[in-house]
């Protein structure tokens, strides 16, 4: 491994060629950037963030900026998913209030760049727009076409029936 | 489908794994509600259910025995990950105006001294909820009580509350914060603290335990208040499928004593007709109680199938006589002071042959014994299925008595839920335990229930089972019943067996000694079905709720009959506090008092001398290996319908 570098800030290039300079430390709420710093070094050159564009890495260093000194949370922490809470912080919840594209741009950079408790909030956000809501209003929510017949969307209703009767 | 329609829908935006984590917050019922959002949804979330969700909500070991590649069947993992979410479903509880008149009339008698009180309903049914507080004028504590009732039945809990000030004790209080309360009276209550685990209406009802803080009054382990009053309430939960409500045991302050489901559409009427914790129960314990199964040695569920009330425990017979089930007694019910299950479903093609299981609780001079017995076919040579599954009352007889007799009596009370008894029989030679799993399936026969079996392969059923025996006394099942499935886990101890390990799961003496000791540990059957009821066989329990789906006129004279010629003593069906406290529910015809018990052909009882002898130390750690070494593996030929059956089978938490 090389030895530790004390540089103050790390340079990130998105998929669409621009650089951003950021904060180590806050570059490296990814853990992904922060193992590669690690492993590297001293890393003069813009590190390529080849699946992000521009305006998703920024808006991740956004985040990353808001929850630098968040406590790193315990590996396998809440593995079961039946106790997660889907709560977001207000902030979060502003930072989520984006469009579907840029919200599963986010959840997939996120899932890039290693960041978990950015991917767990992108995926309670989307958890939270389906909670609550009918089959076809999840359909209109995310554009999805319903390819059911008739028949089988009957069958598949009368089977699922006491899940809706709340 | 164009891409664009794929745009935003996330199965196809995000990848497997990333859906998995969307899906990963939300609840069961939701993730069945999105199987209806389209055909790549339905895939990807049964998917996720079956590979995800379900591994993280059932234990290996049952994953492995269910859906591992040696299971007996092909589960529908899915349906059963199905019916488990709309097992576990909760109530949306809606609260309503407490000046609403249409629902005034639930408040009871008691209005006069209420203080406060909430009403909640689930909007789509009839359930209410009502939580009141009200001032005793005899008594410095308060008494806060909760209802649930529906249009026909009620469900009343009472918990007497002490509070310093007026403005302490409310329902907001109650409700949201842990609420000490002391000095309710002089002895009970001054140091018991009620934690409140879950309130109204977010999820459930209060679930509120009842602890204590002065070492002198608390049990060690748990905490819990030993010198609460006998009329300890510790909580309601309903969710939709069940109200559930526990009460501390007063003698131990140790486990819970009772806890009772209720399938929300049908609730006995439960009232105190006093302030003591035994007519309590013993109003609880309305008839029909059937064993579901076996929480460790000291608990057993106990189901009545018409209330759908479940209750774990042991100690329910303490409450006194009660009633025979009006009820097929297939699975169990009460005598006086006696709990009387049989396993007379055996569905299943054992290499060793099928079980006939008889669980009795009776009392002795120093408390309440259960005994097991279990009748095995499996002594060489091996029993033709007619001889082993007999039709007559004689051919019972002589099967019980002819064959193994198998026999456990667990010490009533015990507290060592997980602890396996190996250390019995003194001065009885070297005592072996060894876990028995069974998994059994199978059809219910025409007058017989067991599966298809080679063993008759080449007789017709009526050679079989003497179908021209008109013998109008037969109290085995006449009618085509669906599959039932049957597990267990059951250690079995024996004089006769070697020391755990050294021969595998049962040693070659196990089928030639006819005694052996079994103590279940735990123990499941679905869906329970009646074995000796020669009429009304129609009805199945549903193995997901665990109550009859279909109810079917009973008599309980062929029961009662049945009874009376196994047992040296049969109960007056009318007497006792049951009978008395249960007016206006179930009251069927009651059998005459003429039938009187036979001692002749009474089933072997385990008489307390014997069970004296009997005690466990624990050792839990060798049962592992017994699993793969199981000589009594169940071979298994299933059919469709077997298949379908399973699909639906849900194993309790």
């Amino acid at each position: 491994m090389a030895t530790p570098s004390t540089q103050a800030t790390v340079k990130l290039q998105s998929n669409d060629n621009v650089v951003i300079e950021v904060e180590r430390a806050i570059a490296e709420r990814s853990v992904l950037i922060k193992n590669m710093l690690e492993d590297c070094g001293e890393v003069t050159d813009a590190i390529p963030i080849s699946n992000v564009n521009e305006s998703i890495l920024r808006k991740v260093i956004e985040w990353c900026e808001h929850h630098k000194n968040d406590p790193v949370a315990a590996e396998n922490e809440n593995d079961d998913s039946r106790k997660k809470t889907t709560d977001i912080d207000e902030w979060d919840q502003k930072f989520m209030n984006v469009d579907q594209e840029m919200l599963f741009e986010i959840i997939l950079a996120a899932n890039f760049l290693d960041i978990k408790p950015l991917l767990d909030t992108g995926c309670k956000t989307v958890a939270n727009m389906i909670k609550g809501k009918s089959p076809e209003e999840i359909r209109k929510l995310f554009n999805i076409q319903n390819d059911f017949t008739p028949e089988e969307e009957e069958q598949i209703r009368r089977e699922n029936e006491w899940a809706e009767d709340r | 489908m164009d891409q664009a329609t794929h745009d935003m829908d996330l199965v196809f935006v995000l990848p497997m794994e990333l859906c998995h984590a969307v899906l990963s917050y939300l609840p069961d019922e939701t993730l069945v509600l999105c199987t209806r959002v389209s055909k790549p949804w339905k895939q990807h979330i049964e998917s996720y259910c079956v590979h995800v969700r379900l591994r993280q909500t059932l234990p290996a070991i049952i994953m492995d025995r269910l859906f591992g590649a040696d299971s007996l069947l092909q589960f529908d993992r899915y349906a059963y990950f199905h019916d488990r979410a709309k097992l576990n479903r909760r109530p949306n509880l809606e609260k309503l105006s407490v000046n609403q008149p249409t629902h005034s009339g639930c408040l009871g008698r008691d209005t006069d001294r209420m203080r406060e009180y909430q009403v909640y309903r689930a909007p789509n049914n009839q359930q209410h909820i009502l939580v009141k507080i009200l001032d005793d004028p005899d008594h410095r504590a308060k008494l806060i009580e909760w209802s649930y009732s529906e249009e026909l039945h009620d469900l009343n809990f009472g918990s007497e509350f002490a509070e310093q000030t007026k403005d302490r004790l409310s329902l907001e209080n109650t409700f949201r914060h842990q609420v000490a309360h002391s000095s309710a009276c002089e002895d009970c209550c001054r140091y018991s603290m009620f934690t409140l685990h879950d309130y109204l209406p977010d999820t459930s009802l209060a679930v509120i335990s009842r602890y204590c803080d002065n070492v002198r009054l608390r049990d060690g382990r748990d905490g819990f208040c030993k010198m609460a009053p006998r009329r300890v309430f510790f909580g309601l939960d309903l969710t939709r499928d069940y109200v559930r409500w526990r009460l501390l045991a007063y003698e131990t302050g140790e486990s819970p004593i009772l806890e009772l489901r209720d399938p929300g559409t049908r609730c006995h009427y439960i009232r105190s007709s006093s302030s003591t914790g035994s007519e309590l129960l013993q109003a609880a314990a309305v008839k029909q109680l059937r064993i579901l199964r076996w929480y460790g040695m000291s608990e057993v569920v106990i189901h009545d199938p018409v209330s759908g009330i479940m209750s774990p425990s042991l100690r329910p017979p303490s409450l006194g006589i009660m009633s025979p089930s009006k009820r097929p007694p297939s699975f169990g019910y009460y005598l006086p002071s006696r709990l009387f299950v049989e396993h007379t479903i055996l569905p299943f093609c054992a290499p060793d042959g099928p079980f006939l299981l008889a669980t009795e609780l009776h009392d002795g001079l120093h408390g309440k014994y259960l005994a097991v017995h279990i009748y095995d076919c499996s002594t060489p040579p091996r029993m033709r299925l007619k001889q082993a599954m007999p039709m007559t009352k004689e051919q019972v007889n002589s099967y019980v008595h002819g064959l193994c007799e198998l026999k456990v009596v667990v010490r009533e009370g015990t507290h060592h839920h997980t602890s396996l008894p190996i250390s019995g029989f003194s001065g009885h030679g070297t005592v072996s335990s060894a876990e028995l799993y069974c998994c059994l399936f199978g059809m219910v026969r025409s007058t017989y229930l067991g599966p298809p079996n080679p063993v008759h392969d080449d007789e017709t059923e009526a050679e079989i089972f003497d179908l021209d025996d008109d013998d109008n006394d037969d109290l085995w099942a006449r009618e085509l019943l669906p599959p039932i499935v049957w597990r267990s886990e059951l250690l079995c101890f024996s004089p006769n067996l070697v020391a755990p390990g050294s021969r595998g799961y049962f040693s070659p003496d196990f089928t030639s000694h006819a005694r052996f000791t079994l103590v279940p540990i735990a123990m499941e059957v679905y869906p329970m079905e009646q074995a000796l009821c020669t009429t009304s066989l129609n009805s199945i329990i549903d193995p997901v709720r665990r109550i009859s789906i279909r109810e079917e006129n009973f008599n309980d004279y062929y029961i009662y009959n049945w009874i009376a010629q196994h047992f040296e003593e049969v109960p007056s069906l009318t007497a006792g506090p049951s009978s008395s406290q249960n007016n206006g529910t179930h009251t069927g015809e009651q059998p005459s008092d003429s039938h009187q018990p036979s001692s002749a052909a009474a089933w072997p009882v385990i008489r307390l001398q014997e069970a004296q002898k009997i005690s466990w130390t624990e050792d839990v750690s060798k049962m592992p290996e017994y699993k793969d070494t199981c000589r009594r593996r169940l071979s298994f030929s299933s059919s469709d319908e077997l298949v379908k059956f399973g699909n639906r089978v849900v194993l309790l938490d």
